[in-house]
């Protein structure tokens, strides 16, 4: 090895970078301690049965109204489309932190093969119900208030067993009411047999199996839905999709969706208005990474990352890519992927979920990203696994914190328990989970246990949460943006439930104040495009914003 | 000592210099400066990939001063996607052949998969060694710009290029840098010169239209969209190194894909023996035989390519390609029940794969049911407005159909999506001729035969224009000669290059000859047009003074 090592001398790639200057950070490992005990059950055989490596994600909300965030994992399967015995579950924080299981109580253990998890208030009764999307029968609850779920799929009119995964509640009309969108990956029936370069049996990837198209459902009220595939123009793209997010990228005053497709060209569904939407994933330059080459898009985060007040897109993709930032840009979006510095490091790992979030209170977004392999590793194994798979295929997470400019540089050191492990990890979601003002992180792993990561922070830096509510609705203004604007920062969150990978989070707004006791302006631009500017208010608290109270911008 | 001790002594002997000896190899491998031959789990790959790495382990073992020896193990690593292992090997092969380029190269695009970073000072010294090497430039230059070093990736592409002045993939590489600063404008002109060298460097569309949007041109935007989606296919520089490397591939996989290349460069013999290559070592697959059946059909074995592909339906009956691929060919040998009953199928399994729509109109068409053919041509042109051959048969149909204005628009859609097709530049000068348009068919095929100037289909249609054309100026007897001459040359038995050929010696004169080349195929065609041509020679008329009599002779030859 002497002139690989000689020519490599002084490089840190593949090595722990450098801690960061910044206020640690120090995410603990608290799954232990606060009860959180699941173990995802992928049914695994060692018949490289695709959907194992593929699922499953997590959500993070009240479910019961009790104002703490409780924990919904979903779980795989039986590969033989029987129905498993274990199912999804969903763990309710208690008074002191500690997670009790409430599956049964809740009514939302569905034993299909799960992949992904959608939050949204679909009857606009106030509280959020709850899609899982299957490998199989996707399934539609309805919260009932209590901690009571009812699964309305029959009389909702959601149908079809395809293999479905990430999936987003959104109004694509501005009816009021929430429609839903859901990405399908593969049609891998039958099955076929695939191997890797080196003639080894190895889990199917995308290119093996037909895409299945997504699928828009029209919320026509009273708790039914109508499939709006066909009319939307939504069904013409059988992509292979994984990830959603959305958002009104064009600034038109309607929301429109990013897929990502894995191993294909994305799609930028662009609301054209009246029910109709079109592609125009090519047109904006998120189609294809700047090299024009598709790429496996897995998960993705949605944010202002370069704080320009524009919002952009970070991708995660396979091993020996990069994981992709689309910077928002006139008429468009660019791959920006060089100028964060984050996308070399991210090349010898295969991410899925992925979030932004403002870990350190400083004001900029950070990011976190959950890595695991879906082809094995034949090079030097990561640190210390548990079982075969995650010996084979486990990967370290990694966090980045923004250097202020966008630039991401890797802060895994500085990071505690939450790069430590290697483990096939799938979703990630963030949320204030110990009510202490910063955000905490949950990860769900294939074929392993679901980790709780504390935020730690010291609390020196100021914060502050926002709620964006049309009370006219009577839910969250999803498919709203919030600005605040505090010490001569601006920061921009989207109002949005839909993030990262199969997983699902409460449409609550975060925001890092640094040293600010207080913010100058909040300014809310609603989903129709119609702003409302909010005054300034105190940090370290949590806010609803009201529809009407404001004082609307002409 | 008794007998026993001795023995006793010199067993130890023995083993001690057993030991001795291993020690001494084991110190020849390692300590010499060289790592143990890289090891890599051999019992779960397919037999020929164990079987060749272990081959080239025992090279290197039997000569381990040999550069050749290592760089070989190392390539059968990369090839086989073993990276790490083929690092530790081509690190080897720098050591015993520092001067040589082509193993820091390799062991930067192998290291450069996982670790960019590390890449670099690899790149560096490849090009110390190599400074020509074009693919070496961009491939450096694509990870600079994965790192955010713009600057030293501008230096790396102009350098490809000031190698290769007319690599695409170098101004792509500019235009990436541009589009990264701002500069839209300077994109689109560094895009279009990429596109002038390389119309097929499918890329090049998907940034165009960025850089469009990015203008405010919303209809260019869509323009270079669609033809992004018509070439999907990404494209690599020409990198006879890596390719050399990848060929050592030995895997069913690895030589399938080898087999897809080359079935891309319209090498289908070799592609052909690739397929039947990974076939043997995965007879299971599919795909494979999806693979075969288009290898076969490209050499024009349409039976067997339908045998491969039922054959791939018998392993999966849902593969909509070779349900659509299959339909096809029971078209292409005349069973239209059977190629309805398989792309019906693959509709039911795809509703929206459009090339089953599309070649369900080809069956219709074939049945002589010219409006349901537009119908099928047009659903499948909603579903991919791409699909070339979809929009040809429509433009062909239209024509048929007496609409040329409609068919003219269609082929002209097809040359935007590629200027070369030939078929809609024929189809256009065939539909304008018709049209009495001759001065426009004769630019046309000028333009084709720009493009592909051995094409005898444009050539004996141009020559065909220049002796028959009713327009004194835009008549030309000697080139319609020089023209005919040379495809009737190539074709001397087909009836339409002999009719051509006494068209142009009629017009330049020479009717004792274009009596004679008349006369054998007139025969029997007393009253047809043939017959009256023949008449018109006996009286030394050229073929022009027929055309009131409203004779018109599709110009149709075999594709050389």
């Amino acid at each position: 090895m002497a002139l690989v090592a000689a020519y490599l001398s002084g490089c840190n790639a593949r090595k722990e970078p450098p801690a960061v200057a910044v206020e640690p950070i120090g995410f603990s490992d608290i799954t232990e301690s606060a009860n959180l005990s699941f173990v995802h059950n992928d049914g695994i055989v060692g018949s490289y049965f695709m959907p194992e490596i593929v699922g499953s994600g997590v959500a993070l909300f009240d479910h019961d109204s009790d104002g703490d965030l409780d924990i919904y994992l979903v779980d795989g399967g039986a590969q033989d489309d029987t129905v498993s015995e274990k199912t999804n579950r969903l763990f309710s924080q208690q008074d002191d932190g500690r997670f009790v299981d409430r599956t049964v109580e809740s009514g939302l253990g569905d034993a299909g093969y799960g992949m992904g998890t959608a939050l949204g208030d679909i009857d606009n009764d106030g509280d959020l119900d709850l899609f899982v999307s299957n490998y199989g029968p996707d399934v539609l609850y309805r919260n009932e208030g209590g901690g009571r779920f009812t699964n309305i799929t029959q009389d909702a009119g959601i149908r079809g067993d395809d293999w479905s995964t990430s999936a987003c509640f959104l109004d694509y009309d501005g009816d009021g009411l929430l429609d839903l969108y859901v990405a399908g990956y593969v049609h891998d029936r039958p099955a076929k047999t695939c191997t890797d370069s080196a003639g080894r049996q190895e889990y199917c990837g995308p290119m093996a199996y037909r895409g299945v198209a997504d699928k828009l459902w029209h919320n026509e009220g009273a708790g039914r839905f109508s499939d709006a595939g066909e009319s939307s123009g939504i069904a013409q793209g059988a992509g292979k999709g994984l990830g959603v997010v959305s958002a009104d990228f064009d600034a038109d005053g309607r929301v429109d969706i990013f897929v990502a497709n894995d191993g294909e060209a994305n799609n930028l569904w662009i609301n054209k208005g009246a029910g109709q939407f079109e592609d125009q994933a090519l047109m904006k330059g998120v189609a294809y990474n700047s090299f024009g080459k598709p790429e496996a898009s897995m998960g993705v985060a949605l944010g202002d990352l370069n704080a320009d007040g524009r919002l952009d897109l970070y991708v995660t993709h396979l091993v020996r890519e990069t994981n992709t930032l689309y910077t928002g840009a006139d008429g468009g979006m660019q791959d920006s992927t060089g100028l964060t510095g984050s996308g070399a490091e991210s090349m010898p790992y295969t991410g899925f979920g992925t979030s932004f979030l403002d870990a350190d209170h400083d004001g900029d977004l950070d990011l976190a990203v959950a890595n695991g392999r879906v082809t094995r590793n034949d090079g030097p194994p990561h640190s210390a696994a548990g079982s075969r798979l995650e010996e084979e295929y486990g990967e370290p997470n990694l966090f980045y914190v923004n250097e202020g400019d966008g630039r991401l540089q890797n802060a895994c050191a500085a990071a505690g328990d939450f790069c430590k492990k290697s483990r096939v990890s799938r979703g990630l979601i963030t949320g204030d989970i110990d009510g202490d003002g910063d955000l905490d992180v949950v990860v769900s792993n294939g074929h392993g246990p679901a980790r709780l990561f504390r935020n730690d922070l010291p609390g020196k830096q100021s914060w502050l949460m926002l709620r964006a509510v049309d009370p006219r609705l009577k839910r969250d203004a999803i498919g709203a943006t919030v600005e605040v604007s505090a010490d001569g920062s601006r920061m921009i969150r989207p109002v949005s439930s839909c993030n990262s990978y199969l997983s699902s989070s409460e449409a609550i707004t975060h925001f890092g104040l640094g040293a600010a006791a207080r913010t100058d302006k909040i300014r809310v631009t609603w989903p129709d495009g119609s702003i409302e500017l909010f005054p300034g208010v105190a940090a370290n608290q949590a806010i609803t914003l009201q529809r009407g109270e404001g004082k609307l911008e002409p | 000592m008794s007998a026993t001790s001795h023995k006793t002594v010199f067993m130890w002997l023995g083993v001690a210099a057993v030991i001795v000896l291993l020690a001494a190899a084991a110190f020849y491998l390692t300590d010499r400066g060289g790592p143990l031959i890289p090891q890599v789990d051999l019992s779960t790959m397919e037999p020929q990939v164990a079987g060749r790495i272990r081959e080239y382990r025992a090279a290197v073992a039997s000569d381990p001063d040999s550069a050749k020896a290592w760089a070989r193990l190392a390539q059968v690593f990369h090839a086989h996607d073993l990276f790490t292992q083929a690092i530790e090997a081509y690190d080897k092969a720098m050591q015993l052949a520092p001067g040589d380029w082509r193993w820091p190269y390799l062991a930067a695009l192998a290291t450069a998969k996982s670790d960019p970073q590390a890449a670099l000072p690899l790149f560096r010294h490849a090009i110390e060694l190599k400074p020509t090497g074009a693919a070496i430039h961009i491939n450096f230059g694509d990870i600079l710009i994965r790192l955010g070093e713009q600057g030293g990736a501008e230096q790396a592409y102009q350098q490809a290029l000031s190698a290769d002045p007319e690599s695409s993939h170098a101004l792509y590489g500019l235009a990436q840098l541009a589009l990264l600063s701002g500069d839209a404008e300077q994109a689109v002109t560094l895009l279009q010169r990429a596109k002038k060298l390389s119309p097929r460097h499918g890329e090049i569309y998907g940034l165009l239209a960025q850089a469009y949007q990015r203008l405010g041109n919303d209809d260019a935007a869509r323009r270079e969209s669609l033809l992004a989606k018509a070439w999907p296919d990404t494209t690599r520089a020409p990198d006879p190194v890596a390719q050399a490397m990848e060929s050592l591939a030995v895997s069913a996989q690895s030589i399938a894909l080898r087999g897809v290349s080359l079935a891309k460069r319209g090498e289908f013999a070799e592609a052909e023996k690739a397929f039947r290559a990974a076939l043997e070592s995965n007879p299971g697959s599919a795909r494979y035989y999806a693979n075969l059946g288009g290898a076969l059909a490209g050499q024009g074995r349409a039976d067997e390519a339908l045998a491969a592909y039922l054959k791939g339906l018998q392993i999966d009956s849902s593969d909509v390609d070779l349900l659509n691929n299959a339909g096809f060919t029971y078209l292409q040998l005349g069973r239209f029940d059977e190629a309805e009953q398989h792309l019906r199928k693959a509709l039911e399994i795809d509703p929206g794969f459009a090339p089953a729509v599309g070649n369900l109109g080809m069956i219709a068409e074939q049945r002589q049911e010219s409006a349901q053919a537009i119908d099928y041509f047009e659903k499948a042109l909603q579903l991919n407005p791409g699909l070339l051959f979809a929009r040809n048969a429509l433009a062909a149909q239209l024509a048929r159909s007496g609409d040329p204005a409609a068919a003219i628009g269609q082929w002209r859609a097809v040359l935007e999506i590629n200027p070369n097709e030939l078929s809609a530049i024929y189809g256009i000068a065939m539909t304008q001729s018709g049209q009495g348009e001759h001065a426009e068919a004769i630019a046309s095929l000028r333009r084709g035969l720009e493009i592909a100037p051995n094409s005898s289909r444009l050539v004996a249609a141009l020559a065909w224009e220049l002796a028959t054309s009713p327009d004194d100026e835009l008549r030309n007897g000697a080139e319609a000669m020089q023209l005919a001459q040379r495809v009737y040359r190539a074709y001397p038995k087909q009836p339409q290059m002999i009719d051509i050929m006494a068209a142009a010696l009629a017009e330049t004169g020479d009717f004792e000859n274009a009596v004679k080349l008349m006369q054998r195929i007139a025969a029997g065609d007393n009253a047809g047009p043939l017959a009256m041509r023949l008449k018109a020679y006996r009286q030394e008329k050229p073929w022009r003074q027929l055309r009131t009599a409203a004779v018109k002779v599709p110009v149709e030859a075999p594709e050389q």
